[in-house]
């Protein structure tokens, strides 16, 4: 909220420091052949961080070793933890902090993997979803996770994949860019405020009812941006079940019947009225679509079409639409953004290393706005190969640290699935027993969070822990009994024949579950504890399950 | 042991009354009580919040209208109280009307469901930056809840939709969630034997400091916390409150079936072991289509569990340390839509108290024959906060402080009812 100074004085520092004022220069002009490579632009964000005033006196934390690196960018990226054999490689290279090189061919290696796509998608279907004014739109949550993948893995740009969701028809269950009208049940007011608040990290629904009473928008302003979604409405398809939704257009003629002021607008309506508030039966006032960023107006009668379309293009070229998504991804990458909240920017939030986001987002719009561009140079940056601190820690400097993270649902039900497997038998029965709701559902409903939430807002749950500690599910998959992953690595450690080498046993389990060497003190201890015990297999699963239960296990650390 | 230890500010108070108990043994009983006694009173009050979720129509609910009976679902019932009228839908809150004291004239400007929920949970509108504790986290911080091993603060019913939590006062002031009142909260039967529990943590211990000792400070503390209460929660003697099959079955008839009842059932016996706050949730007022139908069925669910919860409360000598409040996040248009159902209103709405000091028998303020003004006494979600801590006797200038150090209150503005308490 109170911004200005602090960027003013960023602008200062920066005409006072040669170098910066040449790396906001190149920044700036990267279209015009100035080197926009990932590599490069990594590059100038680390030099502006370095050189930032407030981090003059900043101890920078150390970079991780590759291992470390390896499962932060697996989780971050294709959203599991590597696999065993590529964590024991991973730690053969020792404790010495990441190479470039290696952070590069992990980097390449892991945005081409199909898996990406799905990762990204599933966080966008819970950012959209969240927000749901109605239980029924999860019909919309499969096809979004697939086009949306689709799109992202065929390396579209964000600005066309926005144009889809701002001016999608047909069919909630074959095209998921309907899902933004689907969540909010086709109201016109309730599109207008996600669609800015989504692509453009802007909220200006507090608008709605009254003058925004500490930012600049106005209410007409709402109204005005509400108005560019009328003509649309909300079908419900006869004799569907699950119910299924259809985007529809109405392009009629505003007859006085048509004009209401309240905004349940799920049949499509000519124009859009703004309610008069202390008149509310009244249709109220009649708003002319208009951008509120840029005044872009399209006149009343205007079909739907050409609305939305003009609309969609006015959000995709306007300058808080790149800075949205860089500092959204830039965000959970890091652990904290540029922007604290990534759905609430603006030019009266507070900024910080301002000239960082500057050089990302001109590389970004250099490179075509593809998010796998952006993922890549965010990893190639020494901000992103650093270690984590405590948030307080973290955000005493800017950017001298990442900040561990509590795995979203999805990317803990993926990466227990590689460690322990899910029976099969277990997936069939859920789906008898709940329509659709398998093991990924149900881990959703005690794991899940909203990703717009600010990430220290998303706090440890006693069912959270109780689900690890103490599920059925999760002890039967965690025991060492015949077929189990933990049976098979006792086995091939410890042959009923042969000499048992508890140590490489235990070594192999943490590559497994945590991607990391065990300590001197934790094998010897952990040794001494199978070694003392009459049965190795229930000692073993009293190590496997103190493993699952790290917060290190669930959090990306 | 380690693992065990007990954080919480709860049992810090209990500790220190023990203690204060032991030594004033050499005081005399009154010195004792008179040490005693404020503190003890203040402990044993206890808050259950009735959350209709979705907006409850005030106009076949708490707030009926003659003049306009074709625009009105259900007609009006004459109630235990001579002059006080409630909906047909509502024929057994009408029995206890005694206890009960109606709000007719609650008003807000809030007309989303996500905003308007906020107000009513937290006493704050959403504000960037600001974590809010909810009201029941905030109700369990200052009235020092010292559950033994239960959480404070328990939810029933809702799901993902309804939010609000602990805020900036920290994971241990948490809800626990309760989605299916009928069976005990999941995971919460041991799976291995004591034995081996305790080996577990002592591992669990061992492989956690890693990760705790610069990286993760913050997470791991988290986790031991939610470990430790995890699992004193399933070692807890108390779990027994959460298996209703203990209830008879007269007692069981008489909070009627379905999951309401099951929660309001559940939340008396969660009381009783020493919960402090209970959320029970009803989902499904939100009426845009077929507004009479759709909350005649939500009352039906609705009527019978909340007015024996109040009986129930009453009969156990309960009644007079516990409020029970009864309220969701808007009103519906006086107006019937389209599709004969009611939309958002916040301008005018209705809420129910009873117990903890509320003069029962009564009706606070009033809206006008369409019931769609306000016309007597209004009262803001933020007097309704207001109201609320000070019949728990909670001061409601306290100041807690965000994660930026900035002091927030537990509610910034407004008033206590007047004349709804004493």
């Amino acid at each position: 909220m109170t911004n200005s100074p602090q960027s003013a004085r960023l602008r200062v520092v920066a005409i006072a420091f040669g170098s910066l004022t040449l790396l906001l220069a190149s920044a700036t002009s990267a279209t015009e052949g100035v080197d926009s490579s990932a590599l490069s632009v990594a590059r100038q964000v680390d030099q502006v961080l370095q050189q930032l005033p407030e981090n003059r006196a900043a101890q920078f934390a150390p970079l991780v070793n590759e291992a470390a690196f390896l499962r932060r960018a697996s989780l971050d990226v294709v959203g599991v933890a590597p696999p065993t054999a590529d964590a024991q490689q991973a730690c053969a290279a020792g404790d010495a902090a990441v190479t470039p090189q290696r952070r590069r061919a992990i980097a390449t290696q892991l945005l081409e993997d199909p898996r990406f796509g799905d990762n990204m998608a599933r966080y966008w279907r819970d950012a959209i979803l969240a927000r749901r004014l109605e239980e029924r739109a999860r019909v919309v949550a499969e096809p979004l996770v697939k086009d949306l993948a689709k799109w992202i893995n065929q390396n579209d740009g964000w600005d066309e994949i926005a144009r889809r969701f701002i001016t999608a028809e047909g069919s909630t269950d074959e095209d998921g860019a309907t899902a933004i009208i689907m969540a909010q049940d086709g109201r016109s007011e309730e599109i207008a405020a996600e669609v800015s608040r989504v692509f453009l990290g802007i909220q200006i629904q507090c608008a709605q009812c009254h003058d925004h009473p500490w930012d600049e928008w106005k209410r007409e302003e709402f109204h005005e941006l509400a108005a560019f979604f009328p003509r649309i409405g909300l079908r419900q398809r006869r004799d569907t079940r699950p119910p299924v939704f259809d985007v529809v257009v109405n392009d009629r003629a505003d007859r006085p019947r048509f004009r209401k002021a309240d905004n349940a607008n799920r049949r499509g309506r000519p124009e859009h009225y703004m309610a008069d508030l202390e008149h509310p039966e009244e249709p109220g006032k009649r708003m002319t679509p208009r951008f509120f960023l840029t005044g872009l107006e399209v006149s009343v009668g205007t079909e739907d079409a050409e609305r939305r379309a003009a609309l969609a293009t006015a959000v995709i070229e306007n300058p808080w639409f790149t800075q949205a998504i860089v500092n959204r991804v830039w965000s959970e990458l890091i652990g904290y953004g540029f922007y604290p909240t990534v759905d609430d920017l603006g030019a009266e939030r507070e900024v910080v290393a301002k000239p960082a986001l500057d050089a990302l987002v001109a590389g970004f719009e250099a490179n075509g706005s593809r998010l796998k561009w952006l993922y890549e140079t965010i990893l190639l940056t020494d901000a992103y190969a650093r270690q984590s601190r405590p948030r307080d820690e973290a955000t005493a400097g800017v950017m001298t640290a990442t900040v561990a993270q509590p795995l979203r649902s999805d990317v803990l039900f993926d990466t227990l699935v590689q460690v322990v497997g899910v029976a099969r038998e277990e997936d069939r029965r859920a789906k008898r027993a709940r329509a659709q709701q398998g093991p990924r559902e149900r881990l959703a409903e005690v794991f899940g969070f909203d990703p717009s939430d600010p990430r220290e807002d998303v706090v440890g749950t006693i069912p959270q822990s109780l689900l690890l500690m103490n599920s059925p599910a999760v002890h039967r998959l965690a025991k060492a009994r015949p077929g189990t992953p933990l049976a098979e690595l006792i086995a091939q450690h410890c042959p009923p024949d042969g000499e048992a080498n508890h140590q490489a046993a235990i070594q192999e389990l943490y590559f497994t579950v945590l991607t990391r060497k065990p300590t001197a003190e934790e094998s010897q201890r952990l040794v001494a504890y199978l070694e003392s015990s009459a049965r190795w297999q229930p000692a073993y699963e009293d190590i496997l399950w103190a493993l699952l239960n790290t917060a290190e296990f669930s959090h990306r650390r | 042991m380690s693992h065990v230890q007990r954080r919480s500010r709860g049992f810090d108070r209990r500790d220190f009354l023990s203690l204060v108990a032991g030594g004033a043994m050499t005081m005399g009983l009154p010195a004792r009580l008179a040490l005693a006694a404020p503190v003890l009173r203040q402990q044993q009050k206890r808050c259950v919040v009735l959350w209709m979720a979705g907006g409850p129509s005030h106009l076949e609910t708490l707030d009926p209208k003659e003049a306009v009976a074709g625009a009105v679902g259900s007609a009006s019932i004459a109630t235990a109280v001579p002059g006080i009228h409630l909906s047909e839908n509502l024929p057994e809150l009408a029995k206890v009307m005694d206890e009960v004291a109606i709000v007719r004239s609650l008003t807000s400007r809030e007309g989303s469901h996500p905003r308007a929920q906020h107000l009513m949970q937290h006493g704050y509108l959403p504000m960037g930056g600001v974590k809010f504790p909810a009201l029941g986290a905030n109700v369990c911080d200052q009235l020092q809840a010292a559950a033994g091993a239960l959480p404070g603060y328990v939810r029933i019913g809702g799901g993902r939709v309804y939010n609000g939590g602990a805020g900036m006062l920290g994971v241990e002031y948490a809800p626990l969630g309760v989605r299916d009142p009928s069976r005990p909260p999941d995971n919460t039967t041991a799976m291995v034997s004591g034995d081996r529990r305790e080996q577990r943590l002592a591992l669990l211990d061992l492989i956690q400091a890693n990760f705790g000792a610069a990286e993760g400070a913050d997470r791991v503390a988290e986790r031991r916390q939610l470990v430790n209460a995890a699992e004193a929660m399933i070692q807890s003697p108390g779990m027994e409150a959460f298996d209703l099959a203990q209830e008879s079955s007269a007692a069981r008839q008489a909070y009627g079936e379905g999951r309401f009842a099951e929660g309001c059932l559940l939340a008396r016996r969660l009381l009783e072991a020493g919960v402090t706050f209970v959320e029970v949730v009803q989902n499904g007022w939100d009426s845009h289509q077929d507004n009479h139908k759709q909350v005649a069925a939500q009352c039906a669910q609705v009527d019978r569990p909340a007015s024996q919860l109040l009986r129930d409360l009453r009969e156990r000598g309960m009644l007079d340390s516990t409020l029970v409040v009864w309220l969701g996040e808007f009103g519906r248009t006086p107006k019937i839509n389209a599709r004969g159902g009611r939309d958002h209103y916040p301008k005018a709405f209705s809420a129910w108290l009873a117990g903890c000091g509320v003069r029962g028998g009564q009706v606070i303020g009033a809206t006008d024959e369409q019931g769609a003004q306000v016309i007597e006494q209004p009262v803001s979600p933020k007097d309704l906060h207001q109201t609320i801590y000070a019949a728990l006797g909670i001061d409601a200038d306290y100041e807690n402080t965000s994660s930026t150090g900035r002091p927030i209150r537990l509610v910034d503005e407004g008033t206590p009812i007047e004349g709804l308490l004493g």
